[in-house]
């Protein structure tokens, strides 16, 4: 239909910064999750009672509350306190990266529990420190148990991104929003957006399946999780 | 300014009107899940039974429903197919729904060792006695932890209808906090709400395991 | 002769049970000795304590004179430790020749250059030849892997290696070149402590067999002595149970 042709002739621009604040806002939280979320499993199953304690709380209170309630403390509620006022897209990376680390913590720790005690026995029996074993010999092998379910993690994130579009920021729903509101080709906009999403799903699915393949190491299977 | 305003408390009206949206926070869920339930596992059935070229367009919408965003669905239905704020909600949520639990089904089924289907089926059973006998009790089983975690994720994910202006918790919230002009502690306060409706559901969900449970049945945990 | 390995009076409890009630023994410089007894006397615990991967509740570990159990360092003591586990336990991520070569490059820090020569010979040592030197484990035989966890042993050049039921896990016809690579290792020298039902190993290599049951080494002395002659009577019933088994009950 020439509706689609006309979105995409007076908003291609648009769309693109669109999928560009889109990918931004996804990356940066994947990232801030990863570092964060290890960290957090690392603590959670090898640290003393009080950092378990602290990672344990973290991880089930962060999974146990709406991302749109943390994204409102952080970006409304804080600022309404005075402590400090983030930007939109502040708030919206550093909530989003605060949520997928207690969902990565999780999936990594599963990947932890997946190796056989028997690697980190054989591991300490050789002489090495806990760091050492953590690093040598249970990374390596967690790097690659871990790939379907972080890849899952980072679709979602993806996916979840366009709440951001409640934070004001014009990323791709909220183009595809804005369009909508201006030439009520609303339909046809908010599917050329899901076609988009689905595009990044499928793509990053392909992308996951060939580094599964590329880094397998016959004998270390991989955990299929879903979320 | 002061970091946590405890007066805002005070207001009991106005926290009492947030409890409330608890209600239809349940509501949504239920009904979505419960749409979810039956097209999921309509869908599962077709895809998992049905010959090739029949099972695919199955398939296909399941993974559509998978790959778009909550907030794109809804907004397609509520200003694109201009279906009112509640139906956009149930249909948005519980389609998505429809499709996870698909997922769910799907893979059950399949966990299912096929020897105790040749066996039953060996010793005489129809094909519709095979499924109320064996496969029915084992699904129902097996899947229960990957439910359990769809219905909290639709617990959670009510909250998106927020922006259709439903009135559950976090409209109420967002209602309130803007005429009290204090945010982050109604905010909080509901985190906690919701903090609490997750764990009561778990709980509540976990006690239904127990009962039904079969030892060397399901997925370890 | 000097003495590796001294265990004191060791005493460890799980939960409300003893399992080890107080076991005193030690090895010399180039002794091989054997532990056999009855599953749950407590053998594999014993061999864990002795390396520290389960802390012991009361006793001592003395290695070369210096008391384990009490000094920090037990990094460093387990260098000197070889341990070579029921489940072989090798590093899945790693080839063969890598699995050998990480406790030298690793923890020893020595140069990968040198620790690779000294992998090649370990492996030489147990008989892994250099075709299978990039396998993964998945991709090797239960034997294999085993002779290569004994190889890895070995490389780390310790004062003694504790064998956990080396050959347990393996299926019948890989027994053997396990054992006998064990048994080259003994000629060359090696301090080993094994815990094993391969009562025909004890017979040609151990200098000494000891019996323990329900946590103390209730007899000990030379293999001939002990098979034939065996004083208590808990033993005599655990040495008829096993001839039972290998007649094929």
């Amino acid at each position: 239909m020439e509706a689609y042709l006309i979105i995409f002739q007076r908003f291609g621009k648009l769309l693109l910064s669109g999928i560009y604040l889109t990918v931004l806002i996804t990356l940066c939280a994947i990232i801030i999750g990863l570092m964060l979320g290890f960290t957090l499993s690392v603590l959670k199953l090898y640290g003393n009672k009080p950092l378990k304690f602290i990672s344990t709380a973290y991880i089930e209170l962060v999974r146990g509350t709406p991302i749109i309630v943390q994204l409102f403390i952080i970006y409304y509620g804080l600022s309404s306190t005075g402590l400090v006022r983030f930007t939109p897209m502040q708030a919206a990376i550093i909530g989003m990266g605060l949520n997928s680390a207690a969902y990565q913590a999780e999936y990594f720790r599963a990947a932890f529990l997946a190796i056989p005690t028997g690697q980190t026995e054989a591991a300490l029996s050789l002489g090495m420190t806990r760091a050492k074993v953590i690093f040598f010999v249970l990374l390596p092998q967690i790097f690659r148990i871990v790939i379907p379910s972080w890849t899952n993690e980072l679709i979602a994130l993806t996916q979840y991104s366009s709440l951001a579009m409640i934070l004001t920021i014009m990323e791709l729903t909220s183009v595809a929003k804005y369009i909508g509101s201006k030439t009520f080709f609303y339909t046809q906009s908010f599917a050329i957006a899901g076609l988009i999403y689905l595009t990044f799903s499928f793509f990053l699915t392909r992308l996951m399946m060939f580094f599964e393949k590329k880094l397998a190491i016959p004998g270390i299977s991989v955990t299929k999780m879903r979320m | 300014m002061q970091i946590f305003d405890f007066s805002v408390f005070s207001n009991v009206g106005g926290i009492l009107y947030i409890l409330k949206g608890a209600w239809y926070t349940l509501l949504l869920t239920f009904l979505s899940i419960g749409i979810g339930f039956l097209v999921g596992s309509l869908f599962a059935f077709c895809e998992v039974y049905l010959p090739s070229p029949f099972s695919f367009p199955f398939r296909a919408i399941g993974e559509i429903l998978r790959g778009i965003p909550l907030l794109v669905f809804f907004l397609l239905l509520y200003f694109g197919l201009r279906l009112d704020m509640f139906t956009s909600a149930i249909l948005g949520l519980g389609l998505r729904s429809a499709a996870y639990q698909a997922q769910i089904f799907r893979s059950s089924l399949e966990a299912i060792n096929p020897g105790q289907l040749y066996a039953a089926l060996s010793i005489g059973m129809t094909k519709f006695q095979v499924f109320r006998e064996i496969l029915l009790p084992q699904t129902i089983r097996i899947m229960i932890p990957g439910w359990s975690n769809e219905f909290i994720t639709v617990l959670k994910d009510t909250s998106i209808a927020f922006v259709l202006g439903f009135s559950d918790l976090m409209t109420r919230a967002d209602l309130i906090s803007r005429s009290v002009g204090r945010y982050f502690e109604i905010y909080i306060f509901i985190a906690l709400v919701y903090f609490l409706l997750v764990r009561l559901s778990t709980f509540a969900l976990n006690r239904v395991y127990e009962r039904i449970r079969i030892p060397g049945l399901g997925e370890k945990r | 002769m000097k003495e590796v390995l001294r265990i004191v009076d060791l005493h460890k409890s799980y939960q409300k049970v003893e399992v080890l009630k107080g076991v005193n023994f030690n090895i010399n410089e180039g002794e091989t000795k054997v532990i056999i007894g009855p599953s749950g006397g407590g053998k594999s615990t014993l061999l864990y304590c002795i390396n520290m991967l389960v802390k012991p509740d009361s006793g001592s570990v003395i290695l070369d004179g210096v008391d384990i159990t009490k000094e920090r360092g037990i990094y460093e003591a387990r260098q000197k430790i070889g341990f070579v586990f029921q489940h072989f336990n090798l590093l899945l991520h790693l080839t063969a020749i890598d699995n050998v070569r990480i406790g030298p490059i690793r923890v020893k820090k020595v140069p990968k250059s040198e620790a690779t020569e000294i992998a090649k010979d370990a492996l030489k040592v147990v008989g892994i030849s250099e075709n299978l030197w990039n396998h993964y484990p998945a991709q090797l035989s239960g034997g294999q892997q085993q002779r290569i966890a004994i190889a890895r042993a070995i490389a780390m050049n310790p004062r003694v290696i504790l064998f956990d039921e080396p050959t347990s896990a393996l299926d019948v016809e890989l027994i053997g070149e396990v054992l006998n690579a064990m048994k080259n290792l003994a000629l060359k020298g090696m301090t080993m402590l094994v815990v094993t039902h391969e009562i025909g190993f004890a017979l040609d290599m151990a200098e000494e067999i000891l019996f323990l049951e329900s946590g103390i080494i209730l007899e000990k002395g030379p293999p001939r002595k002990i098979l034939e002659n065996p004083k208590s009577e808990r033993l005599q019933k655990f040495l008829s149970r096993l001839n039972k088994e290998k007649e094929g009950f």
